[in-house]
């Protein structure tokens, strides 16, 4: 092969080269920004999930308070959550039927309800958190409700009250 | 004349660019059909997610009637939930639906109504679309009260005549599905669907098999105002070419079931819901037999202080606990729940819970539901 050929190889073989370098720097751009993107959107769908599993937890019949069915709004009964946290049994997180039952709409997370007026107290109705690794917790949604307690304390003369507490929801997901 | 290595550097070069061109055009062909199957994918993931976020909280507003809108897409229910696309399916509970759901003008009608027997159970949740046709045969008793327990926005057929050869005159609407209802008061021998064959008219028999369906419901127990309110029995037939055949034989308890039915054109995916119910059934029950276990420990008589001691008198309490027992064991009969008893221990028979909870209302005392 004459020289003049070989330099117009080395040139196209050169051009080839620097069009597929900057062909790898294009896409490992491209990934790292969708890489981002889609933290940003993984971030956003956690956050979104903890509002709709609070939502969800919300409006169970299980733990609603009712008269005659007919619904209280914002309203969880003590007794009935109480039953249900004996059902669901936190201490057996992943065993127990009935939690397997709750699991599709709560996932892994966690739920508790605390009560801050007139006394102080908490319940964790649903616990089942992730044994560690690459899980991530998203931020805790909080929603205030009404805590009714049907029974007050007859022994010792103290009517039906209405408690004021919140849900506090924690999602975990990968 | 070219020299011999001129002639062999101009074909080098061509060859080399006829690779380099072909290895270049692969690369972005394969690019451009990749980048297509993702964002076929991420289409229907994101439908995916947001139906699901939709459905959910319509789920929550019972009585209410949603007409949402969606892309282009065909959804999938089976017993392992909803599919759209291609995609994983995802579980909402206690839901009813067609097993095919697409819409030709792009919506979706969500009904929400909740369960209750007599405590609050579950929310059930219908998924319709306006592209299914729902006919109420012209022999079908209830019709006002099946028309009225149907959503708005979805298409029904029904007949101002009583005479069955009315079926034929129908007029095709092009729906891809097409579910024949008939409704029968308990013991009056009405004609099954496995008796029209004759009178189906001639478009319905050259679809395709599994979008014609038929359902036939026999009301045992019809409450006064709310006729369809009690139990019955639900009988499920598919479209064999030239008539119906009965699937399979299910009961239901309260018109929230019976509507459960007549979405559900598949009676395996109705059962895998029903079994759903059962088991949300048994858990609520269990909350609220727990519940009323501790009413009971708290109001026994001379245990409670004065002046609640009359919640005691007669222990309704304790009552309930059996009666939410009773309940239970008759849902859970095999091979069928025995629900005409189930009913009868919630409403009919003496001391039913009901009546028990209306009764603790009347004297202020904590209610069991």
């Amino acid at each position: 092969m004459g020289k003049k050929a070989q330099i117009r190889m080395s040139e196209s073989i050169a051009i080839m080269i620097v069009f597929f370098v900057l062909l790898v720097f294009g896409i490992v751009f491209y990934s790292q920004i969708e890489r981002r993107n889609i933290g940003v959107a993984i971030s956003s769908s956690q956050d979104l999930k903890a509002v709709e599993v609070a939502q969800v937890f919300s409006f169970l019949p299980e733990v609603q308070c009712t008269k005659e069915n007919i619904v209280i709004n914002n309203c969880f009964d003590l007794m009935k959550l109480e039953s249900l946290r004996h059902w669901v049994d936190p201490d057996n997180a992943g065993t127990n039927p009935v939690e397997q039952y709750y699991y599709p709409m709560f996932l892994m997370s966690k739920l508790t309800v605390r009560q801050i007026y007139p006394d102080a107290g908490e319940m964790v109705i649903y616990d089942l958190e992730p044994p560690g690794g690459e899980w991530t917790k998203s931020a805790a949604t909080q929603i205030p409700v009404s805590l009714y307690n049907a029974t007050g304390d007859p022994v010792a003369g103290r009517p039906p009250f209405y408690a004021f507490g919140y849900l506090e929801v924690e999602v975990f997901s990968k | 004349m070219e020299s011999k290595k001129g002639v062999i550097e101009v074909q080098f070069n061509w060859i080399f660019i006829l690779v380099a061109g072909a290895l270049i055009l692969t690369l972005f062909v394969g690019l451009v059909q990749k980048q297509g199957t993702i964002s076929n994918q991420k289409r229907d993931v994101d439908i995916r997610g947001k139906l699901n976020t939709i459905l959910v909280s319509a789920k929550q507003s019972v009585g209410t009637q949603f007409v949402i809108s969606i892309p282009k897409t065909e959804i999938t229910f089976g017993c392992n939930g909803y599919s759209v696309g291609g995609t994983n399916p995802f579980q909402l509970g206690e839901s009813f639906s067609p097993s095919m759901i697409k819409s030709s003008d792009n919506t979706l009608v969500l009904q929400s109504l909740d369960w209750s027997v007599p405590y609050r159970i579950s929310n059930f949740q219908y998924i319709l679309t306006p592209d299914v046709r729902y006919v109420i045969t012209p022999d079908s008793a209830y019709v006002n009260d099946v028309r009225r327990l149907l959503p708005d926005n979805i298409s029904v057929t029904y007949f101002s005549g009583t005479n069955i050869a009315d079926l034929g005159g129908m007029d095709d609407l092009n729906n891809y599905k097409v579910r024949l209802i008939s409704v029968e008061e308990g013991g009056s021998g009405g004609q099954r669907p496995s008796a029209y064959g004759g009178f189906v008219p001639g478009w319905i028999v050259d679809m395709k098999k599994e979008d014609v369906t038929a359902l036939h419901v026999v009301v045992m127990e019809s409450p006064s105002g709310n006729p369809l309110n009690g139990w019955g029995i639900l009988e499920f037939y598919s479209w064999d070419g030239s008539g119906f055949v009965l699937d399979k034989e299910y009961r239901y308890v309260k018109k929230e079931t019976m509507l459960g039915a007549i979405v559900t054109d598949n009676h395996e995916t109705f059962g895998c819901v029903f079994e759903r119910v059962k088991s949300k059934f048994n858990m609520a029950s269990d909350i609220y037999r727990k519940k009323s276990e501790s009413l009971d420990g708290l109001y026994q008589f001379g245990v409670a202080a004065p002046y609640e001691g009359h919640c005691a008198i007669p222990s309704h309490y304790t009552l309930a606990v059996s009666k939410i027992d009773g309940m239970k064991t008759e849902m859970n009969k095999m091979p069928q729940p025995d629900l005409e008893q189930l009913y009868n221990k919630a409403y009919k028979e003496a001391g039913n819970l009901a009546t028990m909870n209306r009764e603790l209302l009347q004297k202020s005392c904590p209610l069991i539901y």
